[in-house]
Order: structure tokens, then C-alpha cells, then sequence
């Protein structure tokens, strides 16, 4: 009896234990997430208003008012033409008018559940009345703006420049940064800091002199000006990839290399498996970067239109905010989409550096 | 020099030859050519050419002197600089934490979502961030005078808050470095973090002791990039101030300055010197970081 | 082996590197197009098919991987959309535009057209576009980084004083232009003439003028139950003169909050006003001075030393006052505000009325907005319409200045031209079709526009973009000054006078010796 009543205690520890430990993961995992949202909502303010401002028409940015949401009034069709709707305060009670003619202090309305009336006048303040929203999002913004914007040209030659300038960044970066982490080189420091020195100077002051030695290689109105210098590496992915290697405890590499690997060889089957975490950030660093470059484009590739790529292309059109808001945001919506969906594949490779490197947090 | 110690310096130029050509190709040009404006009197209205300029000494130089912006201008800068550095490096750190958390659940959704703002353009970015921090219509505004804030901040419009605006900007397009502190998360072996918590080591200590001194060299990467960026910012600046630095100056930061002079007054010459203090403040930062922060660094692999 | 290679692989780099330099195909990255090595060469293409996406190779084609191997055919031919119509040995004319108006995306299409009809209809010139739109000052750095490699475009233009002034110096001068080709330049106006010249240069044909005026938003008007403005100058407004006094009453009259109290109430909310009864849209602190007449910022004996003119003191607190004390002209905010356009305030539909050019009528909807224009009040027993009057001119720098003057010809005096711009032909014989057209995008609206007409008789004199010493700096100061009085609240005029007074001076002394 004893020993029943023993065990029976025993496995009902061991049943509370288990719940705790999962009630303990649940907590922090709502803990955790509940955080994440928050910050994400604040974060994303600015993404939300810019999809907000596309899927409304604009009248409803300028309109008095008017919900933050997509929506459209409510209108009440008189005699051939839309008015709008607002709940009017009257002595019985809120009544859902059809503004005709607005006045300062009366107004001209017509009373959709008893036509019979007429339009009549009624005191008071139109200004202070609601008007009738219902939720609704406007797709017309993203018809014009695919219209006007030849989206498949210009994405297609964003992601022709973007693939080559990455290849060939990353092709160039990983042999310097490994060169940079791991060999003895005479002078090796003073290299590096000659390497930073290359991205010291604000681009604006390297725009005119290398816009002058494209023009004299000829080069401007093609992509070479853009796609040539990322095979000769970069200091910024250099020195993220160098920082990143000489992380990698050298005990890997130096085995690989009693074992008779070059160096080339100990580069792709040690150096780089381990690296790929920061590979696939300067993958993704350097591919965004190209996809943003703006006056680089712009400057070299000026009256060749059919060569612009997606950040040029759209530049007049996201950047007339103030007569085509919705248009506007629409065009710098759809031109989004693309990269955030590239990204979150793309990043998906940083679940699998964990279980390529056996680490797990 | 030993053979082994000739052939790794061979192997090691080989493999650095991309960029010694690249530098010698293209990157060396514009410093050269910096270096050489500044001492001509080079307007940007002609062809740079012989002839369409003088060679004036140190005419440039000596403006520096008596050029009543500078200090101010510098003044924008540093402000920035050093709101901005410390966030950039705080805040990417918490995002990469949080989206690396195993607790967190849809983390990729979280990763796109939170480097989403990176892939913006700059150009359509600041013009969004401009609509949200309107002082009437702006949602931010909004928010803050629902939750019962009756006056809350004109930012752009405000010279007090223009330059912390731009801050926010900033943090807002803190994806890179999140990427960057996330990858160097992933490369922290789990063995480190089994050993200290067998050691009884709770989760702050782990952090302290493991987290950081394994993440410093990607840390020390974006300091080091941060600084960088932070004496060269100023575009949004251009976007939101029409050239000027408004609000009052408040958004003058001094590579505007520099643009300016080269852009808007075509003073090419002066505009290279203010381009070079830009080249030899940055220089001196990030010599200083080098010499300074690399011993906090910890390197698995070892300096080499 | 390993220094052999390292020599080897270094020979391989350095003629890679010159093969690259060199622009022949066989590089590491592919040659985008085959494009004339030579900006300038003529366009010989045996014309392509045009670019069409559908024809396009599939961008999955795209390669991946090693640069190497990177094929080339995944890039289209080169096709010059714009060059379709020319001749075979046609020399090639780059038009830039984006200093000033032009380069909306509407406008754009315009102009390919214009110049696809251009290139047909002669064999000499294929004129080319270079279109940047402006964010920021990205066409002015284009501009300046063309020409600073020697490979300036041709023409330039539409653009006005303000944006000739950033690159002072780098203009052709007409006039021998004009002599050469047989051109007769003495059937314009002196004066119009006159306002074409840079520091005595003339630099452009005279084009289009740009009067300005009021425009007026009807529908408001009749919400506040209130007569419309004058179309007349002399006329009487709801019986009473058309003067500052009036003006300004009825402005406020039009400033109305989330309440429906207007901003002559005294329960008016300043922080919740929801219509505005007056805009100066886009102009800069010497345009909003002359809302009071023009002048010139500095004593005429001795144009290093400035001296603002009273009126234009006068005209900027009068303008501050209106934007801080009676509240009827939107501050930064407000006019920067969703609801209010985003600076494009009379497109909002929440202006009453809104000081512009001609020109506006490129920026609301034309169709759908209730609107007229009005004539300009009588302030200190005057009336004064500032006046603008972009033009076309050649780059000093171009290697085609004859031929370019050729195209120019043409351009100022083409009526599809004057369209796209809003600008009013300078020739009195052409404007009838110009309103007309314009009649045509406004239905149903019918727009008075003798307004217009009788308002280019109140030019301001001296113009608002007259000729400054140290063109760029001073203009600058008068950008800052005007964005200065609507952000900041609680300015001492006075004192912020005196220290722009100051700052001008010290500018204008910097000015080099004429």
C-alpha cells in the first residue's frame, strides 16, 4: 500500500514536473513573441502607412475625416450623381443623410429612407457630422502603376545586375577576406586600412571622377560601369568576411591543411562551410545593395531606358508623392515585393547554417 | 624568409590580387583625383580639363579658417553620430537576439519583416518616413496625441528633433547589421553555451561571457562600418531639407556641406577639401578603433 | 609550382583588367550592349525590335554561379526608343530635361512623342531625351557630372533662371547662334529678350510666359456662401475694393477648423484647421516678397551691398502673420500634411485659393476639381503677377551647337510643346489654340482665361528671378528664407530681417569682380 501510494506520488511529480517545464516554454515563448509583435508594429508604422496610402484612393488622404484605414465613402446616389452619406445628429435621433450641398452652418440633404421629402435644409454643421465609411481596399493605384511602369523590363535587368555583381562580389571578397584572415602578407595591416580607405570618401565626391574615367573607357550608357568594379571586391564585404573567418578557430583549417590541402582547397571545404552564415549575409547585404543603388544607375545609364534597373525605373514614379500619393505608394509597393519575397527565402539559409554547423541555441 | 613563410605570403597575394587591381583600376582614382581638385580652382560648370582650371596652392586649404560652417556643421554630424552609433549597434543586437530566440514563433516572418525596411530605397523610404513624422497628418503624431500627448514633437519641421528624426531613420534601415550580428550568432558553437550552463552558468552570464566576447568581431565590424556611414550620412537629409539643412541648420550635416559646395555653388576645389576632412576624420575614428577596440576583440581563429 | 602560379594567375588578372579596360565583350562581366564605344556616334543601329518585355528573354534565364561563365544573350539589343524615326547618318542631339518642369512621367510620353515627330519629319538631327526626374538634386548632379567629362547633352530644358543659375557659365550664347543661321531675333520683345539673358548672355529663345494669378476653388467659395473673386482688375469684390485688406478678410473668411469655425472666429482651433483660405505655392522668399511688388535685394549703385526693399519686408510679415497670427496660410506642417496634399496644396481640394503660374495646370485634376482664376489683389495701389519664362538653351559645351539651334528653332515655337509646358506662347497669334487646349483637358470647368492674359500685363519688375551677384548662394538664402518663415513660430521679424539683410550682404560681397 505504501509502495502503491509511493508510486502513484511519484508519477504524479513526474506528471507536474513535465507541465511545468511546458507550461514554462509556453510562457516564455508567449512572452517572447508577444514582445516581437510589438516591436514589429512600431517597426512597421511606416510600411503600414505606405500600404494604407496605396489601397486608398487619394481622395481619401485629403478627404475631412476620413478613416486611416482603406476605405470608401458611402454614397447615396440623387438623381444621376453620388453623394456622400453622414450620420447627422437630429432631434430624433441620428439620422444617415446624403450630403447635397454643403453650407457653413445648414446644409442641403437628402434622406434616403424617406425620398418622398425631397432634399431639404437642415441647421447645423455638415464639418461636424460623420461621413460613412465602409472598409475597402482600392486596387486602382496598383492598376495604373503597373500600367505605367514597365515592372517585368525593370525587374528582370534589377536581377540580371544584382546576380552577377554579388557573384562576382562574393567570388572576389571571399579570396581577399580569407587572404586578409589567415596569411602572413609584409605590410598586411597597412593594406587593410588602405582597403577602408576606399569607402571613406562620400560617394558623391567619387561620382564625378569615375563618371569621367567611364566615359572615357566608354562605358557609360552600358552596365559595365555597375558590374565591372564588383569583381575586385569591396571593403565593406571584405572586412565583414575577414572579421567572420578570423572567428573560425584556426585548429580546422590547419588540419585540412597537414592533411595536404592547398590553401585554395582548404578555402572551399573548410573556410567556406563554416563561413556560411556570413556568406549568405553578404549575399543578401550586397544584393540589396545593388537593388537600392540609385544615382549610380541613374548617372551612367542616363537616356538608356530599356537598361535601368528597378530602383531608376521607379524613381519618378515614387517620387511625384505629392500629386499621386496612392499611385506613388503603390509603385513603391509593388516593387518591394519582390526582394521581401527573395528575402524570406533567402534567409531560411540561416536555418540551415544551424544544423550545417551542429549549432543550436 | 623561410619557404613556408614565402609561399603563404604568395598564396596570401595571390588571393588579395582581385582587389589590388580593383584599387589600383578604380578605387584609387577618385581619392587621387579628390586630392588633386583641392588644390585647383576647378568650377563644375566646364569640362575637367587642362586649362579650364588653375592650380591655386593652398587657397582651399586656407579657407577652412575662415569658413563659419564648419563647426556647426560638424556639430550635425557628430550629433548624429553619437545618438547613432550606439543605437545602431543596441538595436540590430535585440532584433537578432529576439529573431534567433527559439522561443519566438514565425521567426522568418519576423526576419523579413524586421530587415523588410532595408530593402526600401532610400529615395522612397525617406519620403515615407517624412509622411509618417508629419506634425498633423503623420501616424506617429497621431498616436501620440491619442495616447494624450497634446504636443507632440513637429520633428522635421522642428530644428530640437529634425536630426533625432533622421536617427529613427536610420534605426529603421538597421537590417544589414541584424543580418550581420544574426550570422554571427549562428556561428557560436552550442557546445560553448552546454559547457557554461553545466558550469551553472544562468542566461545572463552565458550572454556576457559567451554571446558578446563570440560576437565581437562581427560587433566590432559594425561599429567600425557604423562610423563610417554616420560622418558620410546626409541624403535623407538632402531629401527632407531641399539642400538647405532645414529645419534652421539643424539638418546641415557636414558632407552636405561638402555637397553644396560641389553641387549647388560648383566650387569643386573647396568642395575636395571638405571631402578630404570627411576622408581624414573617418580615417583618424577608425585608426583609433583599430588601435583601441581591436584588443576587445576576441578572435577564435587567433590574430594573425 | 606556387610562385608560378602566382605569377601566372597575376599576368592572367592584369590582362583581364586591360581586356576589361578595354571593352571588348570577352570579359568577366558580359558587355550589356554593343552600344557605339563613343557616346556621341550616331545611333546606325539597323533598328531592333523594340524592347518589348514579352519578346525579352526570360529573366530565369538569368545565370547564377561563377561570373565566367556568365552568357551574354540574356541582355536586349540596344534599342534607343527615341531614335526609332531618324535618319540613318542623323547626328544625335541629346535633349536633358529635369531642371525644370518636364519630367513628371505624364510629361515624358509627351515629349518621346514630340521627338519621335521631330526625327521623322527631317534628316539632319536625331534628338535624343535624357530624362532624370528631380529627387533631391539628382538631375542637377547628372548634369554636373556630364559635363565635367566632356559629354554635356545638347539642349536643356524647359528651364528658368533658378536652375540656370547652378550652372552660371556653362550656356551657349545665342545670339551668334541665331546670326549664323540666318535667325531673326529682333521679332521679340526687347524686354522678353532681356529676361532670357544670364549676366548679359542670351541664353535661350524666348519660349513660354508664365503669368501667374489666383486660382480659386468654386466649390468652396459657395460652401462659405461667398461671391467669387474678381476676373477683372478694377472690378469691385462683393462691393468692395479688390485690395489687401479685403483679400485678407476674405482668406480667413475661407480658413474654417475640424468645427466648421472660420479663422475670423473667435472660437477658431489653429491646431485643427481642416481648409485654408490661401496658399503661395512653390515659390521662394523673393516670390513671396513680391506678392507686394518686385525689387531687387540690393542697392542698384552697388550691387555688393543688400538692401531689401520695404515692400518685400512689408510682404513677408504680412506673410508670416498669416501663417502663425491669422492662420489662413498653411504652415510647414499643415501644407506638408496627407491632408493637404503633401505640399501640392490647391490639388488637396482644401485650399480656397492659391497663388501659382501657368504652369500649375500641369499639378491638380483639371477635370474634376470646380475651379477659374481670379486677377491679383491691388496691394500699396498695385497689381503685380510674378512672372515666369522657361526656356530651352544649348550647353556651351556641345560638340553640335549649330545643329542643336536648328532643333531649337523648332521647339519654341511648337505648339505640342506649349501643352505639356502650361506655358503661354510667347507669340500672341498662337495662344488662342494653347486655351484651347487647355479648355479641353478643364471640362466641364470653363476657365476665364483673359485673366490670364491681362495678369501678363502685371509683370513683377524687377522679376523674382532677376539676376543676383552670387547667383547660387543668394538664391539659396531666399530658399531657406521662405521655408524658414513657415516652419519656425515665435520669429521676431525684425531681427530675422536684419540677419538675412546681413547674410545677403555678406554673400554678395563674396561675388567676383564683374
Amino acid at each position: 500500500m505504501a509502495t502503491l501510494t509511493r508510486l502513484v506520488s511519484a508519477q504524479t511529480a513526474a506528471a507536474a514536473f513535465v507541465s511545468r517545464r511546458a507550461v514554462r516554454t509556453f510562457a516564455s515563448t508567449l512572452i517572447v513573441t508577444v514582445i516581437g509583435l510589438g516591436v514589429m508594429i512600431v517597426f512597421l508604422t511606416p510600411i503600414g502607412y505606405m500600404l494604407a496610402t496605396a489601397f486608398k484612393p487619394d481622395s481619401q488622404l485629403t478627404a475631412q475625416n476620413a478613416p486611416l484605414w482603406p476605405a470608401k465613402a458611402a454614397t447615396y446616389n440623387y438623381q444621376g450623381k453620388d453623394y456622400p452619406l453622414y450620420d447627422v445628429p437630429t432631434s430624433t435621433g441620428i439620422k444617415r443623410l446624403a450630403l447635397i450641398r454643403p453650407f457653413r452652418e445648414d446644409s442641403d440633404v437628402f434622406d434616403p429612407a424617406h425620398p418622398e421629402q425631397g432634399v431639404f435644409n437642415v441647421k447645423g454643421r455638415w464639418r461636424t457630422w460623420s461621413p460613412v465609411y465602409e472598409f475597402s481596399l482600392t486596387l486602382e493605384n496598383f492598376v495604373t502603376a503597373w500600367d505605367q511602369v514597365n515592372f517585368t523590363l525593370l525587374f528582370r535587368n534589377s536581377l540580371i545586375l544584382a546576380i552577377i555583381s554579388t557573384a562576382g562580389t562574393l567570388f572576389s571578397c571571399i579570396l581577399v577576406a580569407y587572404s586578409f584572415a589567415r596569411f602572413r602578407i609584409p605590410g598586411k595591416n597597412l593594406l587593410f586600412i588602405i582597403l577602408i580607405s576606399t569607402i571613406v570618401l562620400p560617394p558623391q565626391a567619387t561620382i564625378i571622377p569615375l563618371y569621367i574615367l567611364f566615359t572615357k573607357l566608354g562605358w557609360t550608357g552600358t552596365w559595365l560601369p555597375l558590374l565591372v568594379p564588383a569583381f575586385f571586391a569591396n571593403a565593406y564585404d571584405v572586412f565583414l568576411l575577414r572579421q567572420y573567418i578570423m572567428g573560425i578557430p584556426r585548429e580546422l583549417d590547419e588540419a585540412a591543411m597537414l592533411d595536404g590541402a592547398n590553401p585554395l582547397r582548404t578555402l572551399v571545404s573548410v573556410i567556406i562551410p563554416q563561413a556560411i552564415p556570413a556568406i549568405t549575409a553578404v549575399t543578401l547585404f550586397h544584393f540589396f545593395f545593388v537593388w537600392n543603388q540609385y544615382f549610380e544607375p541613374l548617372v551612367y545609364l542616363l537616356g538608356k531606358e530599356e537598361l535601368y534597373p528597378i530602383s531608376v525605373g521607379v524613381g519618378a514614379f515614387v517620387t511625384t508623392f505629392n500629386n499621386y500619393p496612392g499611385r506613388s505608394a503603390a509603385t513603391a509597393a509593388v516593387a518591394l515585393l519582390l526582394p521581401a519575397v527573395m528575402f524570406f527565402l533567402a534567409q531560411r539559409q540561416f536555418m540551415q547554417g544551424v544544423v550545417i554547423t551542429g549549432v543550436d541555441k | 624568409m623561410s619557404g613556408r613563410a614565402s609561399r603563404e605570403r604568395n598564396w596570401g597575394l595571390l588571393m588579395l590580387s582581385p582587389w589590388l587591381v580593383g584599387f589600383f583600376a578604380f578605387q584609387l582614382l577618385p581619392i587621387v583625383f579628390t586630392v588633386l581638385l583641392s588644390f585647383t580652382d576647378y568650377h563644375g560648370t566646364s569640362e575637367f580639363k587642362l586649362g579650364n582650371f588653375n592650380f591655386v596652392g593652398f587657397e582651399n586649404y586656407l579657407r577652412l579658417v575662415t569658413d563659419p560652417l564648419i563647426l556647426p556643421t560638424m556639430g550635425v554630424t557628430l550629433k548624429f553620430a553619437l545618438i547613432g552609433i550606439p543605437l545602431g549597434l543596441v538595436i540590430p543586437l535585440l532584433f537578432a537576439l529576439l529573431v534567433n530566440s527559439k522561443h519566438l514563433i514565425a521567426s522568418s516572418a519576423f526576419r523579413t519583416f524586421f530587415f523588410l525596411p532595408t530593402v526600401i530605397p532610400i529615395v522612397a523610404g525617406t519620403i515615407i518616413f517624412n509622411g509618417v513624422l508629419n506634425a498633423q497628418s503623420g501616424w506617429i503624431n497621431l498616436s501620440l496625441k491619442a495616447l494624450g500627448i497634446s504636443d507632440p514633437p513637429r520633428w522635421f519641421s522642428d530644428p530640437l528633433w529634425a536630426g533625432f528624426a533622421l536617427n529613427l531613420l536610420a534605426v529603421w534601415g538597421l537590417g544589414n547589421a541584424m543580418i550581420i550580428l544574426l550570422a554571427g550568432l549562428q556561428g557560436i558553437p552550442t557546445e560553448l553555451y552546454e559547457a557554461a550552463t553545466i558550469d551553472g552558468a544562468n542566461g545572463v552570464q552565458r550572454f556576457f561571457s559567451i554571446t558578446i566576447p563570440m560576437l565581437s568581431p562581427v560587433i566590432f565590424y559594425n561599429v567600425t562600418i557604423g562610423v563610417i556611414v554616420a560622418f558620410q550620412y546626409f541624403v535623407p537629409a538632402l531629401l527632407i531639407g531641399q539642400r538647405n539643412g532645414d529645419p534652421q541648420g539643424s539638418l546641415l550635416f557636414f558632407p552636405l556641406h561638402f555637397y553644396r559646395q560641389a553641387f549647388v555653388f560648383s566650387e569643386m576645389g573647396y568642395a575636395s577639401v571638405l571631402a578630404l576632412v570627411i576622408f581624414v576624420v573617418t580615417m583618424i575614428s577608425t585608426g583609433l578603433l583599430f588601435f583601441f577596440g581591436q584588443r576587445l576583440v576576441y578572435y577564435a581563429g587567433g590574430e594573425s | 609550382m606556387n610562385k608560378r602560379l602566382f605569377v601566372l594567375t597575376s599576368v592572367a588578372v592584369a590582362l583581364l583588367l586591360m581586356v576589361v579596360a578595354c571593352g571588348t565583350p570577352t570579359t568577366p562581366a558580359p558587355a550589356p550592349t554593343q552600344a557605339p564605344a563613343q557616346p556621341t556616334a550616331a545611333p546606325a543601329q539597323p533598328t531592333p525590335a523594340p524592347a518589348q518585355p514579352t519578346e525579352a528573354p526570360k529573366p530565369t534565364e538569368a545565370p547564377a554561379g561563377q561570373p565566367t561563365a556568365v552568357p551574354t544573350p540574356t541582355i536586349p539589343p540596344p534599342v534607343l526608343t527615341t531614335t526609332e524615326g531618324c535618319a540613318p547618318n542623323a547626328t544625335k542631339i541629346v535633349w536633358f530635361i529635369g531642371l525644370g518642369a518636364g519630367s513628371q512621367p505624364d510629361d515624358v510620353k509627351k515629349e518621346k512623342a514630340w521627338a519621335d515627330k521631330y526625327n521623322k519629319s527631317q534628316t539632319q538631327a536625331c534628338v535624343v531625351l535624357n530624362v532624370v526626374y528631380n529627387t533631391g538634386s539628382n538631375s542637377y548632379d547628372a548634369l554636373r557630372a556630364q559635363i565635367a567629362a566632356g559629354n554635356p547633352p545638347d539642349i536643356v530644358g524647359p528651364v528658368g533662371k533658378a536652375g540656370r543659375a547652378n550652372f552660371l557659365g556653362s550656356w551657349a550664347d545665342i545670339t551668334p547662334l541665331a546670326k549664323a543661321a540666318g535667325f531673326d531675333l529682333t521679332k521679340y520683345d526687347p524686354n522678353l529678350l532681356e529676361f532670357t539673358k544670364d549676366e548679359g548672355v542670351l541664353v535661350g529663345i524666348p519660349f513660354a510666359l508664365f503669368p501667374s494669378f489666383i486660382y480659386y476653388n468654386k466649390a468652396l467659395f459657395d460652401e462659405a456662401k461667398l461671391p467669387y473673386p474678381p476676373h477683372k482688375v478694377g472690378e469691385k469684390y462683393d462691393g468692395k475694393d479688390w485690395n489687401l485688406e479685403n483679400f485678407t478678410e476674405l482668406a480667413k473668411k475661407l480658413t474654417v477648423d475640424a468645427k466648421g469655425n472660420d479663422a475670423t472666429s473667435k472660437d477658431f482651433d489653429a491646431k485643427n484647421i481642416k481648409q485654408f483660405g490661401f496658399f503661395e505655392q512653390w515659390t521662394d522668399g523673393r516670390g513671396v516678397g513680391t506678392f507686394f511688388g518686385g525689387g531687387l535685394p540690393y542697392d542698384p549703385k552697388d550691387p555688393k551691398t543688400a538692401v531689401i526693399p520695404e515692400h518685400w519686408k512689408a510682404a513677408w510679415k504680412w506673410y508670416y502673420d498669416a501663417i502663425w497670427k491669422e492662420h489662413f496660410i498653411p504652415n510647414a506642417d499643415y501644407a506638408n500634411s496627407d491632408q493637404f496634399g503633401k505640399g501640392n496644396v490647391f490639388s488637396s481640394g482644401n485650399l480656397a485659393m492659391s497663388w501659382v503660374h501657368t504652369w500649375y495646370t500641369c499639378c491638380f485634376d483639371l477635370k474634376k476639381t470646380s475651379w477659374d482664376i481670379a486677377v491679383m489683389p491691388t496691394i500699396n495701389s498695385k497689381i503685380t503677377a510674378k512672372l515666369h519664362g522657361d526656356t530651352f538653351a544649348i550647353m556651351r559645351d556641345s560638340k553640335n551647337k549649330e545643329l542643336a539651334f536648328q532643333v531649337l528653332t523648332q521647339m519654341v515655337v511648337d505648339k505640342d510643346l506649349y501643352q505639356i509646358y502650361g506655358g503661354m506662347p510667347a507669340k500672341v497669334e498662337d495662344r488662342a489654340a494653347f486655351f484651347a487646349g487647355l479648355d479641353e483637358r478643364s471640362a466641364p470647368n470653363k476657365v476665364d482665361w483673359a485673366v490670364a492674359e491681362e495678369m501678363l500685363k502685371y509683370p513683377d519688375l524687377p522679376n523674382h528671378e532677376a539676376w543676383l551677384p552670387n547667383v547660387a548662394k543668394a538664391k539659396d538664402i531666399f530658399d531657406k528664407w521662405q521655408v524658414f518663415l513657415t516652419q519656425t513660430p515665435d520669429v521676431d521679424m525684425d531681427k530675422a530681417i536684419a540677419k538675412l539683410q546681413a547674410d545677403l550682404d555678406a554673400v554678395f560681397k563674396e561675388a567676383p569682380a564683374q
